[in-house]
């Protein structure tokens, strides 16, 4: 039963994090990203293969505001995005890294059933440009927020904050105009995963999920 | 160009959305058998020390029909009894069904155990293969197990069983139809339910996998509710679960137990049990012990 719930648990982790470094003003970009929880399946571990769409407009040098839509959660016949801005709070300078935050929500809508979910998301990330084509890495903090009281049978909800520390890279073009980007999550690392009804893996052990991605971008500059 | 990349982008946001994937099937890890094996099948669940078993089983493969409700398609499903089917009307019953995995010849080890308990055949017991399950025809769906498992009550009650002396036993999965008919069914009402290592819901099993209060219908059409179908339930409860329970964990039992408002209830929550492990982390003596003392209470 619990292969059911693998190919969906993902909502918390379905996707990297979105535009870590904003867009160039008035350039357009978009982009597919594929990946998720590492899961036990038939002996091996393997990523949940959730995929989606994004796209992101730079309002400003400093600002994107970006979307996407979860093709994976449309297979099962719910409507499910995820939207918001990037702000880059801090410019690098030698060593110290540039900094953006994350604001966004995630809102799922299931046509059958008629029900909707909606979680708010703070993405905070530090990065690194490095090279000519000011590739970067970056280090970081997902944290999701449940806001209901209560799970199912009236249970206390045990976890309005899922925080899942991440690090990933974005690889870019010669020209720039295109960039591949890779991001480890720790998902949920304070959460013991031993009774968990999906078979999780982490490489911290009995400790939250190891979530991986995998993405492609295409920007479409100012010029 | 241009086009054909956005043709290409609008083909894939939107042909998800008009045909929607199931994996509910997944659910059934069920395997088809063409002949049952029963004491020869070398990979049983739980493997029973010969000496729990010293006796040749008399046993009588039993071919039912099942009604799919909905369609009233009939579905040919597999019983297979231990015990003098003859006297089904004066003996006590064991009505077990089995977990989700493969079909009764996994099970047969469970089944002949409970044959064997106070005595041979001091109980009756029967098992179903669901849908799908072994020779059963058909495929395995949620109301299908409930279905499948009113074509064994209907057996049961053909060869003159009444539900003062049959017990339900409900393993895993086989606690969902258990619960069901025992809180539901008024025409055949058993004298007491065992339920060992049930799952809870589907709704707490998915917001416990997300930690997040996720809509099972996000992911699955399964609507199981064993939390709310045991507040129906009056007979007598008996409830084992293993304290380490790595796939259902324990606290699905125990909200389980936490709603039953029955007659009586009883719990066994076992030390460094597992799923499928809980009679042999028990103790087998424990093991019979127990049950026997709740089916003579």
């Amino acid at each position: 039963m619990c292969i059911i719930l693998v190919a969906f648990v993902c909502l918390t982790a379905c996707a990297p994090s979105r535009f870590v470094e904003p867009l160039e003003k008035k350039s357009l970009a978009v982009g597919a990203s594929i990946g998720g929880p590492v899961i036990e399946f038939a002996g091996a571990p393997i990523p949940l293969p959730m995929s989606s769409i994004e796209v992101g407009y730079g309002l400003d040098s400093n600002l994107t505001v970006h979307g996407a839509w979860h093709t994976t959660a449309a297979l099962f016949g719910n409507a499910q995005i995820d939207a918001g801005v990037t702000y880059r709070l801090l410019h690098q300078q030698k060593f110290r890294p540039n900094l953006s935050v994350s604001p966004s929500f995630n809102f799922i809508y299931n046509f059958e059933a008629k029900s909707a979910r909606l979680w708010p998301i703070l993405d905070l990330n530090a990065y690194w440009n490095y090279g000519q084509r000011k590739n970067y890495f970056y280090v970081g903090v997902n944290n999701y927020f449940e806001l209901k009281k209560t799970m199912a049978h009236e249970q206390e909800q045990a976890h309005h904050w899922i925080f899942s520390p991440q690090i990933g890279h974005v690889f870019k073009g010669k020209k720039r105009p295109w960039q591949l980007f890779t991001e480890f999550k720790f998902i949920a690392p304070n959460v013991d995963n031993s009774f968990a009804f999906v078979p999780y893996q982490s490489i911290l052990g009995k400790w939250g999920a190891t979530g991986f991605y995998l993405g492609y971008r295409y920007t479409f500059s100012k010029k | 160009m241009k086009k054909v990349l956005i043709l290409h982008l609008l083909i894939f946001i939107c042909l998800p959305a008009c045909k929607k994937v199931s994996l509910d099937q997944l659910a059934f890890p069920s395997e088809k058998l063409t002949k049952y094996d029963f004491e020869k099948y070398d990979d049983p669940e739980i493997i029973i020390p010969p000496n729990y078993l010293p006796n040749p089983l008399e046993q009588y493969l039993i071919k039912i029909p099942s009604i799919d409700n909905e369609s009233g398609e009939v579905y040919n499903i597999y019983g297979l009894y231990m015990g003098d089917t003859t006297n089904i009307s004066t003996d006590t019953i064991i009505y077990f069904c089995h977990g989700q995995a493969r079909h009764m010849d996994y099970y047969w080890t469970r089944q002949a155990l409970l044959a064997h308990t106070g005595g041979l055949y001091n109980y009756g017991v029967f098992m179903i293969d669901y849908r799908g399950y072994g020779m059963s025809e058909g495929s395995s769906t949620e109301q299908g197990l409930i279905e499948d498992a009113d074509a064994g009550i209907d057996w049961l009650i053909s060869k003159g069983a009444s539900g003062e002396k049959t017990v339900y036993y409900g393993f895993s999965l086989g606690a969902i139809p258990l619960i069901h008919r025992a809180a539901y069914r008024s025409d055949f009402i058993p004298s007491k339910l065992i339920i060992e290592s049930p799952l809870a819901s589907v709704d707490n099993i998915t917001q416990s996998s997300t930690l997040l209060n996720t809509d099972s219908d996000f992911i699955t059409s399964l609507d199981f509710n064993n939390v709310e179908n045991i507040k129906e339930v009056e007979v007598p409860l008996m409830w084992l679960h293993g304290k380490e329970d790595s796939y259902v964990a324990i606290s699905n039992g125990e909200l389980i137990y936490d709603n039953y408002s029955g007659q009586y209830q009883e719990a066994w929550r076992i030390d460094s049990a597992d799923h499928a492990d809980v009679p042999l982390k028990m103790g087998l003596n424990n093991y019979i012990s127990a049950f026997l003392t709740f089916i003579r209470k």
